[in-house]
């Protein structure tokens, strides 16, 4: 038996952004809390993910003008999971799309994030202690 | 942990950034192959680097005016030395992979670059290596 997504996530509350935010400012709560994603809400509905990549490429396209938003770098097409899945899907899931980070939503909303780092932390270890070839 | 080692579990080296090369064309190379650290060698294959996505980003928020400059063209100025982690931690193949997961997990560096005895890189370790291999190791269990 595997852990579930919940046992390993990291629980809400998390680094949030909102649409409206000013990108610059969204980038630099990422570099100052350490995060790479950010999940972007809505009155409490995830509307987006933000992540370095998408800051970076938003200011590499950027001319020069009037602060740009949240919502203009995000992405808004976002691959979750629910909470009681077991691990062993969300790492098929973050490895065949390449992923990061996995929302975790419920019918209450979001209740947290996996990413890599969570498994690294906790679930990874399982594979190297039984000490079996994959 | 005993058994696996940096070797089972790395990527080999295929792409790097040699000093002098800018910033513009890292960013061509990340989004090209859809990663998120770019070692940084010397004529020699020496390790001297390495450029994160956090680096770039850390860079533009500090240095960018978005206001008065275009970051784009502002990239292909500048040289990926002034923006490259310097002071970079390695292991080797022989280090074990607990070892490697370890010094990921405390110091939240998303890369380890593997360097053989004259500090010539040979490949790097990801926290994204390490799920892929824990993915297949549950799966190769799930056959049993």
């Amino acid at each position: 038996m595997t852990a579930t997504v919940r046992e390993v996530m990291t629980p809400a509350p998390l680094v949030v952004a909102g649409p409206d935010d000013d990108l610059e400012r969204a980038g630099q709560t990422m570099v100052w809390t350490r995060v790479r994603h950010m999940p972007v809400l809505q009155d409490g509905v995830l509307v987006g993910i933000l992540s370095e990549c998408d800051f970076i490429r938003a200011r590499d396209s950027a001319g020069t003008g009037p602060a740009r938003t949240v919502r203009s770098a995000m992405h808004s097409s976002v691959t979750w999971i629910g909470p009681d899945e077991p691990i062993t899907s969300a790492l098929s899931l973050m490895v065949s799309r390449n992923i990061g980070c996995l929302p975790v939503m419920s019918s209450g909303g979001i209740e947290g994030m996996l990413t890599t780092t969570d498994l690294l932390r906790q679930q990874l270890y399982t594979a190297f202690e039984r000490g079996k070839s994959p | 942990m005993p058994g696996w080692f940096v070797k089972d579990v790395m990527t080999p080296v295929v792409e790097t950034l040699a000093v002098g090369d800018t910033l513009a064309a890292a960013r061509q190379q990340l989004e090209r192959g859809h990663i998120r650290h770019l070692p940084v060698v010397d004529g020699d294959n020496r390790l001297v680097g390495l450029l994160t996505h956090r680096n770039i980003l850390a860079a533009w928020l500090s240095h960018g005016r978005p206001e008065r400059e275009r970051p784009g063209e502002l990239a292909r100025e500048v040289p990926v030395e002034m923006v490259m982690e310097k002071d970079v931690l390695t292991v080797d193949a022989q280090t074990t992979a607990g070892r490697a997961a370890e010094l990921l997990q405390r110091y939240k560096f998303g890369c380890l670059p593997v360097v053989d005895e004259h500090h010539r890189l040979i490949g790097i370790v990801t926290e994204a290596d390490f799920v892929r291999f824990a993915r297949d190791f549950f799966e190769w269990e799930g056959r049993r």
